[in-house]
């Protein structure tokens, strides 16, 4: 094999705009003053268990999973919105865990989040071009009039035109699909280094879904974007993602290029989550495999393969073994004792 | 026909204005037969489904005719009302969450509602129906003494339908019951669903904004547009042979996860304003094929082999009855 084409050889190369490594979030489980006079062991549930990732500049990671599987917690950590138990975030080089509080107030502003709900995280006696302004006010960049005609632009970019009408609204009179554009638009204003996107079109009819994933996937091209995108349903990430991460309580079980995830999906739970998406072909009867019940509980998680009750290709050395992460090949990385 | 829907008006008084939520929908569900209601946000699928129910808001004016085995609810009073819901026809709300009592254990649930259609069955046999129900829908009956927190989204989901039907009704109205949901707990909900149907013949109206979730499910696809039904077929004659213009783009806006299908496709814009909605045909301003009288003239729905639909581009398809 040619050396130049090995995977280990170019990440060397080309740096990681975002470097997660080992990362872990233990929340303590409240215990009754009783239970702790008691002697009762504190527990923990394990939401985030030792997750590896890098981001390139200009890509895209997409971070799959059911609910309950740890994305949304990811995702506060990897922007330090939630302190780590353990491992290390850098950001373009700069390790965020060891930032003091001023150093990380002054660096938000390379690091934005567009959350699920925009109705829940826009002030509704705010104007939207006041809101998305607002980031702008915050960080002291540029003079008043800059910032205003920086909210004109970025109104049009997200087609909220014409913008000086929409500049003018208040968020109860757009539509859910118009609002996430809000909120896509403020996260950028300040032109972040990184973005996370935590089912951010989750909420939305599949047709205005559609629109919006074809915004994000422009503005991923006009604004060379490292972002990590989060969601349950794998069929959101084809048009934004270039690599993707699945995750199951707490831990990744595969990460690998869109293509190889698309094309051959190894994981056992990577293939349920690609069966679960509805298929609209009626004829196109799909061969089915659904698993059984839902993510169990992270405070005391299955042993060996924490998927193993409900994978259907179990086997003994899966009960007790913890399978790791390894190359099945270009790059692709698989924890299951099938491979 | 167990339900047949006649030119059904629902209109809301608003401050604004009136909201033609429903403006003159026209479909029948058969015995065992699953309808697909698609449609974007605030085309009046729920309305509908209200409607259907006799449970909208006074500020509601509700016209045409709604006849469940024959006989026209508009004549039922609220107490024959309360008799008819549950037992003769139950619907399965968009949020259990806010459905459910929080206060009120799971057990108690099922004993309020049993015994308020048969006063006579006493509370020990109305917990035993209860527990078939539940098993029924996956869920281990000891959790009857739980409260509703305690229940994850898809397992309160699933109370909800174990709820709607332990009194066996004809009609089921699922309203987006896998919305709030993750694709796998969707997934299992929509086989419990169609697992349950199979069982106790039932005939049910799935209500989505989804065509995908649909289209494994129903045997018949109404698509509502702007309070209209605009195309109306089986499942598989939507899915191969769309005829309106929106549904062929709904069904090209649907994410896929073949990846030889690359090309994002999206309909353009939002649905109107239905306080001021377009003359003329509402989907006109979105149209990709539009023409002038789209945008001066309403649409009649014509039938074009097999097919209801409501466009000017089949008009000189058939005789044009609209
Ligand atoms: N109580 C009400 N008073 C006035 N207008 C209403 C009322 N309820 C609904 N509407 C309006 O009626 C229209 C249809 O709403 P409806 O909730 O039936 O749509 P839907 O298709 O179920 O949408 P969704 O997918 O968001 O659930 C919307 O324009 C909505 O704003
Ligand atoms: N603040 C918290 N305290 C305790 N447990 C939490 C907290 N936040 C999340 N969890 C738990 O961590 C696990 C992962 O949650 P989350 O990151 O929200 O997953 P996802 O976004 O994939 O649905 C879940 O079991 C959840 O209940
Ligand atoms: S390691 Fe075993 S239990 Fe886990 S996913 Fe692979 S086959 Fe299934
Ligand atoms: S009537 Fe005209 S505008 Fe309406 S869907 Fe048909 S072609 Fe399009
Ligand atoms: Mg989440
Ligand atoms: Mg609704």
């Amino acid at each position: 094999m040619d050396p130049k084409s090995n995977v280990g050889f170019t990440k060397v190369i080309a740096m990681a705009m975002v470097e997660v490594k080992n990362l872990k979030k233990y929340f303590p489980v409240r215990r009754t003053f009783i239970d702790a006079v008691m002697g009762k062991p504190q527990l923990y549930v394990k939401a985030v268990d030792g997750v590896s990732f890098d981001i390139e500049e200009g890509e895209v990671l997409g971070l799959v999973g059911e609910s309950g599987s740890g994305k949304t917690t990811t995702g506060r950590l990897v922007l330090r919105l939630i302190e780590l138990t353990d491992g290390s975030v850098k950001i373009d080089g700069k390790d965020i865990s060891k930032l003091d509080k001023e150093e990380l107030r002054r660096f938000r502003r390379h690091i934005q989040l567009i959350f699920q709900d925009p109705m829940a995280s826009l002030n509704p006696y705010m104007r939207i071009g006041d809101a998305i302004k607002h980031p702008l006010d915050i960080h002291d960049i540029g003079s008043p009039k800059e910032r205003k005609r920086m909210v004109y632009e970025m109104l049009e970019r997200v087609n909220l035109t014409p913008p000086d009408e929409f500049y003018r609204r208040y968020p109860k009179e757009l539509s859910g699909g118009q609002r996430q554009r809000v909120v896509i638009a403020r996260a950028l204003i300040t032109k972040p280094k990184f973005v996370v996107a935590d089912e951010a079109v989750a909420m939305l009819d599949v047709s205005i879904r559609s629109q919006l994933l074809k915004l994000l996937a422009d503005l991923k091209k006009d604004f060379n974007l490292t972002m990590l995108f989060i969601t349950h349903d794998l069929a959101t990430t084809k048009y934004v993602c270039d690599r993707i991460a699945v995750m199951y309580l707490g831990k990744i079980v595969e990460i690998g290029s869109f293509e190889q995830i698309y094309r051959s999906p190894k994981h056992p739970y990577t293939k349920a989550l690609i069966s679960a998406v509805p298929e609209p072909d009626p004829k196109k009867k799909k061969e089915k495999f659904i698993p059984h019940g839902e993510v169990p509980n992270p405070i005391n998680p299955p042993s060996g393969c924490r998927f193993h009750p409900r994978c259907p290709f179990a086997k003994d050395v899966c009960k007790v073994k913890e399978p790791e992460l390894k190359d099945v090949g270009n790059g692709q990385m698989v924890a299951c004792h099938l491979y | 026909m167990v339900l047949e829907l006649r030119d059904v008006k629902i209109h809301y008084k608003t401050t604004r204005g009136m909201v033609k939520a429903v403006d003159g929908v026209s479909f029948g569900v058969d015995k065992k037969e699953t309808v697909g209601l698609v449609g974007e946000s605030g085309s009046g699928k729920s309305t509908l489904g209200y409607g259907i129910m006799k449970l909208l808001p006074k500020t509601a004016k509700v016209g045409g005719e709604i006849l469940l085995d024959g006989e026209n609810l508009a004549d039922k009073s609220e107490k024959e009302m309360q008799k008819i819901r549950g037992a003769k026809i139950a619907m399965i709300f968009q949020d259990p969450m806010t459905s459910l009592n929080p206060v009120m254990k799971v057990r108690d649930h099922f004993v309020e509602m049993i015994r308020t259609h048969n006063p006579e069955i006493s509370e020990e046999k109305a917990e035993e129906m209860a527990s078939k129900a539940l098993e029924a829908v996956g869920i281990d009956p000891i959790r009857m003494n739980d409260y509703p927190f305690q229940f994850s989204g898809g397992m309160r989901q699933r109370v909800m339908i174990a709820l709607g039907l332990v009194l066996n009704p004809e009609v089921v109205i699922a309203d987006e019951p896998t919305t709030s949901l993750d694709v796998i707990v969707q997934a299992q909900i929509l086989e419990l669903l169609k697992d349950l149907k199979a069982k106790y013949d039932m005939s049910m109206i799935l209500i989505t904004h989804d065509l995908g979730v649909v289209a494994e499910m129903a045997d018949k696809i109404a698509v509502m547009y702007a309070g209209h039904l605009v195309e109306l077929a089986k499942s598989e004659k939507i899915y191969y042979e769309p005829k309106h213009p929106y549904t062929k783009a709904l069904l090209e806006s649907i994410p896929n996860t073949d990846i030889n299908d690359l090309e994002l496709k999206f309909i353009p814009g939002s649905p109107p304003d239905l306080v001021d909605p377009p003359k003329g045909c509402k989907f006109a301003p979105r149209c990709p094929v539009a023409r002038k009288i789209c945008f001066e003239k309403e649409p009649p729905t014509v039938e074009v082999d097999g097919s209801k639909v409501k466009c000017w581009l089949y008009e000189g398809d058939s005789d044009g009855n609209g």
